[in-house]
């Protein structure tokens, strides 16, 4: 590219420098009148001039970020300086010529120098106008631009080679070619400078200094042409360096005044519209703006923020504000939206007063909100002053000439309001509704997206809570439990999918007791899992206090009463093994009956007894029975929780004792752990169409010694 | 799952809630608005018949727990009634009751609450 720029242009100047150079060489050795005569210097002009058209052709570039605007004042300040230069030259000295036939004879040495010089400033003045034109061309550029360029190039070069033939050989016929390449010339001219699709995106401003300047090049660009062709006239002067040069310059001119008077009119013509196409500009790129707010959904300020100011904007509106509906779901709440039953909460009021809105909309039954969610569509009040619908004393608010409630809907549910008010009436046309109704339906997706997102995150972090009281619940459970010849314990807790709180452990209280306790904390998740921890502690403390498993809960039910609230209670069977002779003592408060199995045949034993936690009196106390079991070789006794006979089947009906009696018996010859995952595997078998809600727990015994 | 309402009817200065449906951690707060709604209105006789009610978890335990010590103080009482063999289990194995007074029907439920006083309280 730059190639096809820089060779033309050195050749301009080289060749120009040059010619002038030989020019005033001629006259000052040879005394030639008129260098004109010349087939050097012809020769020379001529190259220049390709050299120009070539530059022109090869050195366009695509401009579509150049200010229009200022092209145009470039090429007026142009026109204007030269006007200034040939206006003083006139004042100091016309140059005088004499016609000699073809040719112009200098009358002085002045002239002389003033008609090189002036044959230069307008040729690169032409010059320059034209580059700047063609830019001005190439703007917003289309198939056919380049094309009909480069056609008014060629018209342009064969007019000006045509002239020269003309003008040297004096030929008529070349007269006739020049007189039709002229005009060819002229019409490519006038197809080109149809090409002002630059006006449309000038802002009302720039449209209007566009029609000052080009009104002031068109006039301008007269003065030249009519000037240039004045034969007592300064710019003559550039007719007697060389006619071709000033068929050139007097082209140049006439295309400027094409351009400069079309543009004039097209500008004015678009002046009508500019303030529509200027809005038009707003609303799009308004709705840009907001697309974008779709997904930047964490800042619930910010967006509704945009969207009022927004919505002030594309409506030119005095007053805006947005209201959003009380969600459905309590559950998730959100600190910054009022939770008033009823009331909508309002957001991002501009220009007008929470107090003011409630005025204007509820004010003696003014039903306007109501209209909008019963019609389900925009209501508009195009003059607030005489609406019907509205009560006479609301009416009476000062200010308002117009109003507009769009509905925010989502899936099919009206999610909020968006308001505008303008103290115009009838100043809501179809395109700023249809504004505000992009506007809202934009904002509506962006609030479900916000909503979504909070959702997410609550949902979230109810799970973490979960695991952690997963984890919690996991580490209170015993890492191992004690192993003998003479007794197995096998145990497990199965957790539900949401956390319980069942607990077991095994204790050895001295050397020849072991405390088997198994427990049931009330409730569920983190809370549940905290209680177990203080009971474990508790147990812990107090278990090596006694061989009684009856005093040991009684003394646990104190302390539990007072640090868990009112809704929650401990059921738990506490059992003590003498492993010496194989004793059994228990005690049950509210749990679940211990099973034994004896000789093959399965009881369920249920002392009475309260859960703890629930009464603080002697009422506990009294209530509390232990039991006492001799265990024989083979017997097995099995602690369960009610995760275990309460687990369901697809049809509801529920796992039982007479299930776990089933099963224990079927397995009683085999050791603990099988018998412990049989009754799992049994229970898993059974209920695993159905979701477990409790935590299964299950610890057997089996007693052996006796050896 | 998880369907639960509580009818209220009122015989003399009685209330009598009708459970219905499943009774656990989700739906616990219902009951628990009944309640707050009898206290709030100074309504202590309370007769709580769970003749449909298909299941009762510890929340729904809890709750009863919950606001027993308060009418107590105020002289009145939960007291409880037709419940299923699987419902009064659940109660009977916690002891619940040593703690409250379970009727086999309503009719008994309300009349000892007429008995206790000697007159419409």
């Amino acid at each position: 590219m730059t190639f096809q720029r820089n060779i033309p242009l050195a050749t301009i100047i080289i060749t120009a420098t040059l010619d002038v150079l030989y020019v005033m060489f001629l006259s000052a050795f040879t005394g030639e009148p008129s260098p004109g005569n010349d087939v050097f210097h012809a020769v020379l002009v001529l190259t220049v001039l390709t050299a120009s058209l070539l530059y022109l052709h090869g050195g366009i570039p695509e401009s579509d970020e150049l200010q229009p605007v200022h092209s145009i004042g470039r090429i007026v300040i142009a026109i204007s300086l030269f006007l200034l230069l040939i206006g003083a030259m006139q004042l100091l000295e016309a140059p005088a010529f004499q016609q000699h036939g073809n040719m112009l004879e200098p009358l002085s040495y002045p002239s002389f120098l003033a008609s090189i010089f002036l044959a230069i400033a307008g040729s690169t003045v032409a010059i320059l106008i034209l580059v700047w034109i063609s830019r001005l061309i190439f703007i917003k550029r289309r198939r056919n631009t380049r094309r009909n360029y480069v056609i008014l190039l060629v018209f342009l070069f064969t007019y000006l080679a045509t002239e020269f033939m003309s003008s040297f050989t004096g030929l008529g016929v070349f007269g006739v070619f020049a007189g039709i390449a002229y005009a060819l010339s002229i019409v490519a001219m006038l197809f080109n400078s149809f090409r002002f699709s630059w006006i449309l995106s000038l802002s009302r401003r720039e449209k209007l200094i566009n029609l000052l300047l080009t009104l002031v090049g068109f006039v301008f660009f007269i003065i030249l042409t009519v000037y240039s062709n004045d034969r007592d006239g300064v710019l003559y002067a550039v007719h007697f360096y060389h006619p071709v040069l000033s068929a050139f310059v007097s082209a140049t001119f006439l295309f400027g005044i094409f351009y400069m008077g079309i543009g004039f009119t097209s500008t004015l013509l678009h002046l009508p519209t500019a303030k529509e196409f200027d809005r038009k500009k707003l609303e799009i790129s308004s709705l840009q703006n907001l697309s974008r707010l779709i997904t930047d959904v964490f800042d619930f300020d910010e967006l509704v923020s945009t969207t009022t100011r927004l919505a002030l904007e594309v409506s030119e509106g005095d007053a805006a504000w947005l209201e959003l509906s009380q969600r459905k779901n309590p559950r998730v709440r959100e600190d910054d939206m009022d939770i008033a039953v009823g009331t909508p909460s309002h957001h991002s009021m501009r220009n007008i007063t929470s107090e003011e809105v409630e005025r204007l909309l509820l004010a003696n039954g003014t039903p306007l909100r109501e209209l909008v969610m019963q019609s389900g569509s925009t209501v508009l009040v195009q003059d607030f002053a005489r609406d019907r619908r509205l009560h006479a004393s609301t009416r009476g608010i000062e200010n308002i000439g117009s109003i507009a409630l769009v509905p925010l809907t989502s899936h099919g549910e009206i999610i909020g309001l968006l308001c505008v008010v303008k103290r115009n009436s009838y100043d809501f046309d179809k395109d700023i509704l249809n504004m505000l109704y992009a506007l809202a339906d934009i904002i509506s997706i962006a609030i479900e997206n916000n909503r979504l997102i909070r959702e997410s995150i609550v949902k979230e972090r109810m799970e973490q809570e979960l695991l952690v009281a997963q984890q919690m619940q996991r580490s209170l459970l015993p890492r191992m439990l004690p192993s003998s010849p003479r007794f197995e314990i096998a145990a497990k807790s199965v957790p539900a999918y949401e956390v319980g709180g069942d607990y077991y452990d095994v204790l050895r209280i001295d050397e020849h007791r072991l405390g088997i306790v198994v427990g049931d904390v009330s409730g569920k998740g983190v809370s549940a899992a905290l209680y177990m921890a203080q009971l474990k502690g508790i147990f812990q403390s107090l278990a090596g206090e006694s061989n009684s498993t009856r005093e040991i809960l009684v003394r646990m039910n104190a302390p539990l009463c007072t640090s868990m609230d009112r809704r929650s209670f401990i059921s738990m069977l506490y059992a003590m093994l003498d492993t010496r002779d194989g004793t059994l003592s228990f005690s049950r408060a509210g749990h679940c009956p211990l099973l034994y199995a004896h000789d093959g045949a399965i009881t369920f034993m249920q002392p009475n007894g309260m859960a703890l936690g629930l009464d603080a009196s002697e009422r506990f106390v009294e209530s509390l029975h232990e039991e006492s079991i001799q265990l024989a070789p083979g017997d097995v006794v099995v602690m369960y929780s009610d995760g275990v006979t309460e687990a369901r089947n697809e049809h509801d009906e529920e796992f039982q004792y007479s299930r776990l009696s089933l099963t224990v018996q079927r397995h009683l010859e085999e050791s603990a752990h099988a018998i412990l995952d049989a009754v799992l595997d049994e229970v898993h078998a059974y209920s695993k169409q159905n979701r477990r809600d409790d935590d299964m727990t299950v610890l057997v015994l089996r007693w052996k010694a006796g050896i | 799952m998880s369907e639960f309402s509580v009818a209220v009817r009122h015989k003399d200065n009685i209330a009598v809630f009708d459970l219905k449906g499943y009774l656990d951690a989700h739906t616990a707060p219902e009951l628990e608005r009944v309640f707050q709604k009898q206290i709030e209105e100074s309504r202590y006789n309370i007769v709580v018949n769970f003749h449909e009610l298909a299941y009762i978890s510890s929340a729904g335990l809890g709750v009863l727990m919950q606001f027993i010590e308060d009418v107590r103080k105020n002289d009145g009482d939960i007291k409880l009634s037709n419940m299923s063999a699987r419902v009064f289990n659940v109660f009977d194995l916690l002891g619940f009751p040593m703690l409250y007074e379970i009727y086999k029907d309503e009719k008994e439920a309300v009349d000892n609450f007429l008995n206790k006083s000697g007159k419409i309280s």
